[in-house]
């Protein structure tokens, strides 16, 4: 299925060009491309191990990408790419000033755990970005405050369920005032009744007009959130559609297998 | 000339492994001691084993050999200098040797005294069967790394008049006049004892873990 | 016990706890930073440097302090310096106990999982800005303890120092033990004094534990 050339997206945030990698033999992505306008909440699904998790963390440059590219506000991510076509390494720098755009939020949430609630808000800001503290911690507690959990600032990570933890991360990203948002299965490790309230956060979010770039098993929510599902199988983006036209109307064997497994398991 | 240096050094390098070699096994069985002590014995006599571990372990090994061996002599004991330096190092090993049985022991998961219990062995049979088995895997890289300790110190024992390899290090230099490499060479000496027990410290350290 | 001699010689051997302290400090302050330099050379990029400061750990962890010492204050006059004595025991001091400290420092290093690393990068931190705000503030709260008991190694092998004449509190004792016939006296005050410098020692890890705990 054609996907329109990025020069003529000129709205595109991310532009994701054949990009390819392999662990050894394994070949992980296969010439992926994709983009995201700004605006737009793209979700990944497909089985484990299909490639959407490589897939997102090529985009924050947490994994190196072999071949082709990767360019978020048109500047190519982790590399630079001469007009000869040779590949060299951005430095240390400019990937953390890319990175710094690019807000992600992890399945294991991946607080800071010595450090309090507030203090996982306010450290990337201060360090990074050079806000005075003051000035940071009234983001942060307003931030807080979005997530439901102002109260909670003064508080250690190891303090708060599954669920305050994750809103924190995502709260945490926001405090950098990210460009775009990679959200890696983000509810996989909680306890379904804790489900609910992240998914709530990440909803608005999606309501303010926030870039996302989301990898879930939540079919009901993938539907619900997204401008497009990209559905992934062995390292090759299947499908790729409105949530109404993939799920209502799959193309694909492949696709239609998925879902009919997916439900198969998740019917009461 | 190059090779008697040589051989007398070896002679030191053996008289260190010897000593080295005495003061881990008295060391072993006393801490053996200490740690079922502090692990299984009357509270008091616990608290006891535990206060002797503590006082040993902020006593340099140091002030312990020239403290006996000064006094040694006002009580009327009369020891040769190795003997009372092995005795000496094997009660100050004691307390380092008896932190790492005592570690490995508990390092044992509890349920496993239930395990051995629902199969029907006495608390003794328990232990000797279940329990010390695994407790020895767990102790030989801490008891290595804690033996390899035991060879570096045993050249404190020179202070008090023991002649091992550090001595003939001192003995060749002060002959010689050529003290740079006559150190060296103890340090040489030293190196070739502990890098076999190192290696196997990091060796078992490594594959004990999977 | 003859407690007016116990007063006596007291004097004399807190002169030598006095030496036996600066060494012991400065010996700490310079392994606690050689052990930055130790782990950064044995996690370095390069290949070279990482077998350098395996070799060094391998040579420092398998001879005595003792020979350090002698091959400072013999050997280097013997190549035109002539460091005190003093001088050389805090460097053999520092130069063992920066490879123990180097490794402990590495294994609360690793202790630490690499998605914390994730998670500050991913914020826009760079690399050692990441290392040195986010993981070793959680490593070294974990090897707390094991520092701990480094710290009391370095004051007892401060005593090593006796053997090259520094007047510390073990060559003091051993003066005053030559001297006079007294020598339990002496001996179990030399022996009180380094137990009440261990235990300051280990409070202080004790207090730091308390004020900055690890947390999971």
């Amino acid at each position: 299925m054609p996907e329109p050339l990025p020069e003529l997206l000129p709205e595109s945030l991310v532009v994701i060009d054949r990009v390819g990698k392999s662990f050894g033999a394994n070949r992980v992505l296969k010439e992926v491309s994709l983009t995201v306008g700004k605006g737009e909440v793209v979700t990944l699904i497909g089985p484990s191990g299909c490639g959407k998790t490589t897939l997102l963390r090529c985009v924050n440059f947490l994994e190196t990408y072999d071949s082709g590219a990767i360019s978020i506000e048109g500047e190519t991510v982790g590399i630079r790419i001469g007009a000869d076509g040779r590949r060299t390494a951005r430095p240390d720098r400019e990937v953390a000033a890319m990175r710094a755009r690019v807000g992600m939020v992890f399945q294991s949430y991946n607080l800071f755990p010595h450090l309090t609630v507030l203090d996982n808000l306010t450290v990337a800001p201060i360090k990074v970005r050079g806000l005075p503290l003051r000035q940071a911690r009234e983001k942060a507690m307003a931030l807080l405050e979005r997530v439901g959990l102002s109260e909670k600032a003064a508080q250690y990570p190891a303090a708060l369920s599954g669920g305050q933890q994750q809103r924190v991360a995502i709260a945490r990203t926001l405090a950098m005032e990210p460009h775009l948002i990679l959200l890696d299965e983000v509810t996989s490790a909680l306890d379904p009744e804790l489900v609910g309230e992240v998914l709530d956060v990440v909803q608005s979010l999606a309501a303010d007009g926030m870039t996302m770039m989301i990898v879930t098993h939540e079919m009901q929510f993938a539907r619900e959130v997204s401008s497009r599902v990209a559905f992934m199988a062995a390292g090759e983006i299947v499908e790729l559609a409105s949530p109404a036209d993939l799920f209502g109307s799959p193309k694909s064997d492949r696709l239609r297998s998925f879902l009919g497994r997916y439900q198969a398991a998740h019917r009461i | 000339m190059k090779l008697t240096v040589l051989t007398y050094m070896a002679w030191g390098a053996s008289v260190t492994v010897m000593l080295a070699a005495a003061v881990i096994l008295l060391s072993s069985v006393l801490g053996m001691g200490l740690a079922l002590t502090r692990l299984y014995a009357w509270p008091p006599l616990r608290v006891l084993a535990a206060g002797y571990a503590l006082i040993t372990r902020g006593i340099p090994l140091l002030v312990l050999l020239i403290g006996c061996y000064f006094s040694l002599p006002y009580l009327g004991v009369t020891l040769p200098v190795y003997a009372a330096a092995i005795v000496v190092m094997g009660f100050y090993f004691a307390a380092y040797m008896g932190e790492v049985f005592r570690g490995a022991l508990m390092a044992v998961p509890r349920t496993q005294w239930d395990a051995g219990r629902s199969v029907g062995f006495r608390s003794l049979q328990n232990f000797g069967i279940v329990i010390l088995p695994q407790a020895r895997r767990l102790c030989v890289a801490p008891f290595l790394n804690t033996s390899l300790s035991v060879v570096k110190n045993t050249s404190l024992i020179s202070a008090i008049g023991g002649w091992e390899l550090f001595s003939t290090g001192r003995e060749i230099g002060e002959r010689t006049g050529e003290l740079m490499p006559a150190y060296l060479g103890v340090a040489a000496g030293y190196y070739l004892i502990c890098f076999p027990l190192a290696r196997l410290a990091s060796y078992v350290e490594r594959h004990s873990h999977a | 016990m003859d407690t007016a001699f116990l007063l006596r010689i007291l004097p004399v051997l807190l002169e030598g706890l006095e030496i036996t302290v600066a060494l012991t400090a400065l010996a700490l302050v310079g392994a606690a930073i050689g052990g930055l330099i130790v782990v950064a050379g044995r996690r370095s990029r390069f290949a070279a440097m990482r077998g350098v400061t395996i070799a060094y750990i391998d040579v420092m962890r398998n001879t005595p302090v003792l020979v350090q010492i002698f091959i400072l204050y013999f050997g280097l006059p013997e190549i035109g310096l002539f460091p005190e004595a003093f001088a050389c025991g805090v460097i053999a001091l520092v130069l063992q106990n920066s490879a123990y400290a180097g490794e402990i420092y590495r294994a609360g290093i690793e202790s630490v999982k690499r998605t914390q690393t994730e998670a500050a990068l991913s914020l826009g931190m760079m690399p050692r800005r990441a290392l040195f705000d986010i993981v070793l503030p959680q490593a070294l709260r974990r090897v707390l303890p094991v520092l701990g008991n480094q710290a009391v190694v370095i004051l007892k092998d401060s005593s090593i120092a006796s053997t090259i004449s520094v007047t510390e509190l073990t060559q003091a004792g051993k003066l005053l033990l030559d001297r006079s016939a007294a020598p339990y006296e002496t001996f179990f005050m030399m022996a009180a004094l380094y137990l009440a410098m261990a235990a300051v020692l280990l409070g202080g890890m004790k207090l730091l534990a308390w004020r900055f705990p690890v947390r999971t």
